[in-house]
């Protein structure tokens, strides 16, 4: 049993992970950029909910608030990288998007302080099934991440749409010679991204607490699964995040009887497998052939 | 005067790591983020070294081996990975080297850190410090002015336009990119141990994600391969948010003012000077 609840807190916490790789391979794939602002944008759009929420307005209206804010900061990082994805220019780029983080970090921080904060009172909801136990928040995230992770293979592969964001992601100006608004699709995608990341902020933040600096690690952890799945394999993405999640939760709980490692390890030991992986295949898991410019 | 001594250190410790980032992100276009760990890296390992008892000389021996272990890994990771994976694997390393440090309290003292660290008897005082720093600080820069004039210096530029023109002229690029590597590893470990001599505690908040974007933007403003120009934003970053101090504000947010004005630095100075940290465009 307890094998089974390291592995119920395991896929909790990679789909967390999933929901956030997601929006980053769909930036990248139409953008070459390393988007590293998202984690702060989802954690910007969780204090938005915590501030909506304690300034006591209706639950409704706070989420709608917050999804706005999400969309909005997915537009601003359109924005601020559209010069650089029109030039090609990913290391300047992916700079502008650490910056934006940083900034949308240190507004958090301004604004709320750095104590951590919790967005609701007392002990969350819990659903139990013989020894098994996972939070609500738990449970809405893995369901999201099974449903949005079946719904963009889908998107992506069966739909006019993600046949357009394929052939920008391939050749943007080919995509505008056949009449394929690059520009728009950019946009739309971007938008999505700050959506998705907002709710893998504020799922996260249920699940643990609120600080502002909770943004930053899981958007590198989420880069090291896609880097390790493969930049362009949104299957080897879903493998490789359930894969780097599970294998330190195993190493940590099992490892309670001889080395006791604590869960603060946890990062460590995924950078560990990670360099292993890339040094062995640095194109990813997934990926057996890369196009050349 | 104690206040202009650190400013006078703070501007040394930085001028000496930013020699590192100047030379690999905007002499020869290569994103390595890792500095942060070799700065915090070097560091902890002469602490620890000497908290083990071991005498000055055998700590910076045990410090520099350390960081040239770590820098191996990160050259590693240069010849494997494309370059945004390698700056995404170097960024991440902050993060393990951080979660690592907070980890392994029996070592590193965790969260709270070590505390006590004594300066060696040379610089005992904040003012004998200040002034080793300068000193060093002056033969950083005199050291990338001697490598921007030689051969190295000349590859890494060419690297920056072009590494298989670089290649196809009988110079190894990996070399050359590894090389670098290892200097701003070294530059970065340097500055950590003198940096910890002047605060005299050392916890994992040294270094991390705010030292290098202040390390980047340096790197940015100072885009050109001139040491005047690396030596004049340095003083710039490491002077200007110093006015934050005179406002009168809470000090719980001067900090977060400061981590905000280095980062709208660097967005504007990547927004608008972006094109000189790229290869030349050129039309025949």
């Amino acid at each position: 049993m307890f094998f089974w609840q390291i592995l119920l807190n395991s896929l909790v916490l990679g789909t967390q992970v999933l929901l956030l790789a997601v929006p980053l391979y769909l930036v990248h794939s139409v953008s070459r950029i390393y988007h590293l602002a998202l984690g702060a944008s989802g954690i910007f759009t969780a204090y938005a909910l915590y501030f909506a929420l304690s300034s006591a307005w209706p639950l409704g209206l706070a989420i709608i608030f917050s999804a706005a804010i999400a969309i909005i900061l997915g537009f601003i990082s359109y924005r601020l990288l559209d010069s650089s994805v029109k030039k090609k220019e990913t290391m300047p780029g992916m700079l502008i998007s650490l910056a934006f983080g940083i900034i949308l970090e240190s507004l958090i921080s301004i604004m709320f302080g750095t104590d951590a904060k919790s967005l609701t009172s007392g002990v969350l909801p819990v659903i139990s099934w013989g020894s098994l136990h996972i939070t609500v928040p738990g449970v809405i995230t893995l369901s999201a991440g099974l449903v949005l992770a079946v719904l963009f293979l889908i998107i992506l592969n069966k739909t006019p749409w993600g046949r357009k964001l394929a052939s920008v992601a391939e050749n943007d100006n080919l995509a505008a010679s056949l009449g394929i608004k690059a520009d728009s699709v950019r946009v739309q995608t971007f938008m999505i991204a700050g959506l998705l990341a907002g709710f893998v902020g504020v799922m996260t933040t249920l699940n643990t607490a609120l600080v502002p600096g909770a943004g930053f690690p899981l958007v590198i952890l989420a880069f090291i699964v896609l880097l390790t799945g493969g930049l362009n394999s949104l299957k080897g993405v879903i493998v490789a995040t359930y894969v780097l999640t599970l294998i330190p939760e195993f190493i940590i709980s099992l490892s309670g009887s001889t080395w006791s490692l604590g869960a603060s390890w946890k990062m460590v030991i995924v950078f560990l497998l990670a360099a292993l992986v890339l040094m062995w295949r640095p194109n990813g898991l997934f990926i057996s052939q890369t196009r050349c410019d | 005067m104690g206040y202009l001594y650190t400013q006078l250190a703070r501007f040394s410790e930085t001028a000496i790591m930013s020699m590192g980032a100047h030379l690999t992100i905007a002499v020869s276009g290569i994103f390595f983020m890792g500095i942060p760990v070799t700065y915090s890296l070097a560091a902890y390992a002469l602490v620890i070294s000497q908290n083990f008892g071991l005498p000055l000389i055998a700590a910076l021996a045990v410090a520099l081996v350390t960081v040239l272990l770590a820098s191996l890994i990160f050259i590693l990771a240069y010849l494997k990975l494309s370059d945004d994976s390698f700056t995404v694997f170097t960024l991440a390393s902050i993060l393990a080297f951080d979660a690592a440090v907070k980890s392994w309290d029996s070592l590193t003292g965790g969260v709270l850190g070590i505390a006590g660290i004594s300066r060696p008897e040379f610089v005992s005082s904040l003012v004998q410090l200040a002034w080793f720093q300068f000193f060093l600080a002056l033969l950083a820069l005199a050291i990338e002015q001697v490598i921007l004039k030689t051969r190295l210096g000349r590859a890494l530029k060419a690297m920056k336009e072009d590494k298989y023109l670089v290649e196809s002229l009988g110079v190894s690029s990996r070399r050359v990119g590894a090389t670098v590597i290892l200097i701003s590893s070294l530059a970065a470990a340097i500055s950590g141990i003198v940096s910890v001599w002047r605060i005299q505690f050392l916890d994992p908040s040294f270094g991390g994600i705010m030292l290098l974007v202040q390390i980047v933007t340096i790197a940015i403003i100072a885009a050109k391969p001139k040491v005047r120009w690396l030596a004049l934003a340095t003083l710039i970053i490491v002077l200007l948010p110093e006015a934050l101090r005179f406002l009168n504000l809470p000090s719980s947010i001067v900090g977060h003012l400061r981590n905000l004005f280095y980062a709208l630095i660097l967005l504007v100075m990547i927004k608008n000077i972006s094109e000189k940290l790229l290869p030349q465009k050129r039309f025949i």
